[in-house]
């Protein structure tokens, strides 16, 4: 359904030259009606994956392929009637809503943009929409967004990203500013959701849990490359890259009688202004050897549907 | 956005509270008295009257000799003239005839038909508001028919007393704050629209837009104000329009950077992005997600510069450039106390309008900074 | 309690005044913490956790704030001091790490002169020992070629770097009791892992107390002796972090941990929810501030607000009327 190809996204940083190497030449592609989740610690180039699929944000080279349709070579206005298809729900739900109008108003914006429908049907539509997501048509009809609470908002930016009967969904970290509790309660929400609307979601979060638990597949990217990309289960159970291990490692388990496993880890994620040669994560891997250091290791497929970018891979 | 009083003052002490609605009860005055000012005071109008009968009057009592000089030469009307200093009975009353020297002691007029100046009741009489009709002739005199004692104290008579030419103070005071209003309002509106637009095309659309634009409201900016001021006045002539408009072009390019950097920041929001994601249209975006976002701040920054503006008006006067003589403004009333300045108790006549601007200029300012607290409250919680 | 008490905190409330109303972010805690111990406070957001972690400091905004209660440091009443004194209190004896390193620092100060101003100020040392003990304190909390790095600006540095920094700047005039509030949250789990291990080590090596707050039951599980849960402004259960976990007696914490998301689990398992939302602290319901949201909420859970009360371990304490999980092994109770 989604071919992302080579895609490479780089920015510039304002200083001579100097780039940002947000996502270098990764891809990928997402069957009809699965999940795939997309982890990654702050700055691996998720976000921008998902921005880029879109195409909010330009693309340097490569190609992504919506449908058949190649996305990179459309106009304007083609291109805003494919992104009806595909819609994005975005990290903070405050700041995803217009603070100065009225959450019945938003939810309606999709409609209105594209004039479906006359104004009864398009209402009708929007309060069904938004007692599916459980929030009180009545209520949203004389509120803004800030008289609601963080996971109620999450919940009225999936309803609004509802409204134009998309088939593809981009979840952007929709759970990661909300608390344990709410975040629950989202994610449900996106697998009921998912399954009555038939949606393809790709599924974008730092939380290795949150992303294993909604995926059917899930890519770990670092520093603007996937590192490995398999089936949720297989990630956890046997992850093939090291930085994968490490990221699984370095989750707390809210268990005290498992002892915390000893991890070395070194330092900290390298700029993505000036990534390391060779493997991106050579500087802080343990099994790191000179082949490392200067070749590029190629995702390749190690197992049924289990692909790994190492030249020493686990297991 | 509703912006109700009520919210404004909700978690406020009492003392707070005289500090918000006292400003904002002077203010309103001032807004209410200036648009009422042709309804409440008598002006004096020229017009063609036959002469009932021509009455010799002296007004060498009152006038002093230095102030006889009339610069302008916007009239060549003087001071003799019957008074009728009762209450108004009919719509116009006599007021003065043509004279040809001001400061002739008297003179008997023997013509026909004149041109007379008329005083013209005030619209809406209220009883006990003493505007008696010699007194607001800045219309089209300098020189006032008599009786009119120059630099009065206030009294009973005249409130807040006389100006060097004998004409009530309160009147005039409220004449001036048209002016002020035009100048406080219509060019922060006018720079507010031209610069708030500048700044979100050139905040949004980024790239050559941004850079042809907001160069040449640096460029703007790098001028000096007061020069482009003088410049615009004295090329297009000085009345009120002229005024106003140059106080609005000096102050777009402030407007243009407030907006520009609100819209930038808007831009980077989620629900920008969003609307894009959903099919939204650039002027869609601009108008419905970021102008209602960047409304505020550039609002509370309209309130800044309407007091600076008021100021500035008064800054102008001072130099000559503000609306021609006899139409009053608060900031040539204060210039025309400097002159008899040396004469005993007659402080009051730059010193009055002086407080004036002064109190509509700190009312301002209150209820800024509390617009302000609240907006930013708001914005801390969006 | 019997222990070696270091604070103590007695029915501490905090409200703050806002538009609509007042709200009772703390309202009525009590705790007490023993010298080298380190306890987690656990809630949501909303939960009063970081109010509670402020209190203690008497960081808060005097114009709006009310705290009422007491609270003891090493036998003396912190509540009755005045601002003067306290001073000589915040920084050398009771430090904060916060949540944001970004904004925690300033980002117009050097480095060096960020860790060493407090040394400067409570410890009377000269600016040239003070860069000493600073140097050697960098190179603990593990940032590299701290000579270097002294000189550098807070932009300087990433998120992980400067949270250590901040760190250092806490641990600088050797505290007894240090207050984290969230201080891994911003960061990377990868780098969490790093952070949380340092401070477990600094804690142990210094026998210094310390308050762990966080939303994150995991980062708890690892890193505290002993464990509150908080759950609008009262404290819902309190034990030693190895009986919370294996015998949890409050409902609320037992849903809180049901909700997280188990790597364990297969993908697609549908995760336990609580229901509704948290309370609205301006007004809030009588009764147990958690019945609303919970499955075994009765007429009493609504109308009566249960407190702490122990049930066989003594050291096990929770406030509700229905508790779950396993009973005490020691004690009677006739429920």
């Amino acid at each position: 359904m989604l071919e992302v190809k080579n895609l490479v996204v780089e920015f510039s940083t304002g200083n001579r030259g100097e780039k940002v190497h947000a996502v270098s030449d990764i891809s990928f592609i997402v069957n009809e009606g699965e999940t795939l989740g997309v982890v990654g610690e702050s700055g691996c180039g998720k976000s921008t994956t998902g921005r880029a699929i879109m195409q909010l944000v330009k693309s340097t080279s490569g190609d992504v392929v919506f449908d058949g349709v190649s996305l990179a070579g459309l106009s304007g206005s083609e291109l805003r009637e494919v992104r009806t298809q595909m819609q994005m729900i975005f990290q903070d739900p405050i700041s995803s809503l217009n603070p100065r109008r009225s959450v019945r108003d938003i939810v309606a914006e999709p409609l209105l943009i594209w004039k479906r429908g006359t104004t009864e049907q398009v209402y009708e539509k929007v309060d069904r929409t938004l007692e599916l997501v459980g929030i009180d048509p009545i209520r949203a009809a004389e509120s803004k967004p800030h008289q609601f609470s963080g996971g109620q908002c999450q919940r009225i930016s999936i309803a609004r990203a509802l409204m134009l009967d998309p088939r593809l969904l981009i979840c952007d970290e929709p759970v990661s500013a909300l608390d344990v509790s709410v975040q629950a309660q989202v994610l449900n929400l996106l697998e009921s959701l998912k399954k009555q609307f038939k949606l393809t979601l790709i599924f974008i979060a730092h939380d290795l849990a949150v992303v294993k638990n909604i995926s059917d597949r899930v890519a770990v990217m670092y520093l603007g490359r996937i590192c490995e990309l398999a089936p949720s289960d297989a990630i956890y159970s046997q992850p093939k890259h090291p930085y994968t291990k490490l990221l699984i490692d370095s989750i707390p388990i809210p268990d005290p009688t498992i002892e915390t496993r000893a991890i070395e880890t070194l330092g900290e994620p390298p700029s993505p202004i000036d990534p390391p040669t060779g493997c991106r994560f050579h500087p802080r891997c343990p099994l790191a050897t000179d082949i490392c250091r200067s070749e590029q290791p190629q995702l390749t497929e190690t197992s049924l549907g289990h692909l790994v970018a190492c030249h020493h891979p686990l297991g | 956005m509703k912006l109700r009083i009520s919210t404004l003052t909700r978690d406020l002490s009492s003392r707070e509270k005289v500090a918000f609605y006292v400003p904002l009860v002077w203010l309103c005055a001032v807004v209410f008295l200036s648009l009422a000012a042709p309804l409440l005071t008598m002006r004096v109008e020229l017009k063609e009257l036959p002469v009932v009968k021509p009455t010799p009057v002296s007004t060498s009592t009152t006038t002093p000799t230095g102030n006889t000089q009339n610069p302008g030469g916007v009239t060549n009307l003087g001071g003799g003239g019957s008074a009728t200093t009762t209450a108004p009975v009919t719509s116009t009353t006599v007021a003065g005839t043509t004279t040809t020297s001001p400061s002739s002691s008297s003179t008997s007029n023997e013509a026909v038909t004149e041109k007379r100046l008329v005083a013209v009741d005030p619209i809406i009489p209220i009883p006990g508001f003493k505007l008696k009709p010699w007194d607001r002739s800045w219309e089209t005199v300098k020189e006032i028919p008599s009786p009119r004692i120059p630099g009065e104290g206030p009294s009973g008579d005249h409130w807040l007393g006389t100006d060097e030419l004998g004409r009530d103070m309160l009147s005039r005071l409220i004449w001036g704050g048209r002016v002020a209003l035009a100048v406080g309002i219509v060019s922060v509106l006018v720079a507010m629209v031209i610069g708030g637009s500048l700044g979100m095309l050139s905040g949004y659309l980024r790239g050559r837009t941004e850079t042809f634009l907001m160069t040449i409201v640096g460029s703007l900016l790098a001028f000096p104000a007061l020069i482009l001021v003088i410049a615009i006045v004295a090329f297009l002539g000085q009345d009120l329009q002229n005024i106003v408009l140059a106080i609005a072009v000096v102050a777009i390019p402030s407007f243009a950077r407030i907006s520009y950097a609100n819209t930038l920041a808007a831009a980077q929001r989620e629900y920008v992005l969003a609307a894009r994601s959903l099919g939204a249209s650039r002027f869609r975006i601009l108008r419905r997600e970021i102008l209602p976002n960047i409304f505020l701040p550039l609002s509370a920054y309209a309130l800044v510069v309407t007091a600076v503006a008021i100021v500035a008006e008064g800054g102008l006067a001072f130099l000559g450039l503000s609306v021609p003589d006899p139409k009053p403004s608060w900031g040539s009333m204060i210039n025309d106390g400097r002159k008899p300045l040396t004469l005993d108790g007659t402080w009051h006549i730059s010193f009055i309008p002086a407080i004036v601007m002064f109190l509509t200029v700190l009312s301002l300012n209150l209820i800024v900074d509390r617009i302000r607290q609240i907006a930013e409250g708001k914005e801390s919680k969006l | 309690m019997s222990r070696d008490e270091f604070l103590r905190i007695e029915d501490l409330h905090t409200s703050f005044k806002t538009g609509r109303g007042i709200v009772r972010a703390v309202d009525g805690v009590t705790l007490s913490l023993a010298r080298g111990e380190s306890l987690g406070i656990v809630g949501e957001s909303g939960s009063g956790k970081t109010v509670l972690a402020r209190s203690i400091m008497g960081l808060l905004p005097p114009r709006a704030t009310t705290r009422t209660g007491k609270i003891f440091f090493n036998g003396e009443e912190l509540t009755a001091m005045d601002s003067e004194r306290l001073r000589d209190y915040w920084g050398a004896q009771i430090a904060m790490v916060f949540q944001d390193p970004m904004t925690a620092l300033n980002p117009v100060m050097k480095i060096g002169r960020q860790v060493t101003e407090h040394m400067i100020h409570h410890m009377n040392v000269d600016r040239d020992n003070a860069k000493q003990i600073a140097l050697k304190l960098l190179t603990e909390v593990g940032i590299p070629e701290p000579g270097k790095r002294f000189d550098d600006y807070p932009h300087q540095m990433s998120g992980g770097m400067r949270q250590r920094i901040m760190i250092a700047i806490a641990l600088a005039c050797g505290p007894s009791l240090l207050l984290a509030d969230e201080p891994t949250t911003a960061l990377d789990v990868t780098v969490q892992a790093q952070i949380l291990r340092l401070l477990a080590e600094q804690r142990a090596e210094r026998n210094m107390s310390m308050i762990l707050v966080t939303h994150d039951l995991g980062v708890v599980a690892s890193n505290t002796d002993r464990v509150a849960v908080m759950y609008g402004g009262r404290i819902m259960e309190t034990a030693k972090t190895a009986s919370l976990f294996a015998n949890m007696r409050h409902p609320y914490t037992k849903a809180l941990f049901d909700s997280i998301p188990n790597l364990k689990n297969p993908s697609h398992t549908e995760l336990t929810v609580i229901p509704g939302r948290p309370p609205d602290l301006v007004n809030p319901p009588p009764g147990c501030k958690f019945a609303a949201r919970c499955d075994y909420a009765t007429d009493q859970c609504r109308s009566e607000e249960p407190t702490l009360q122990t049930d066989g371990d003594t050291e096990h304490s929770f406030a509700c009327w229905h508790p779950v999980g396993v009973r005490g092994k020691a004690g009677v109770s006739n429920a």
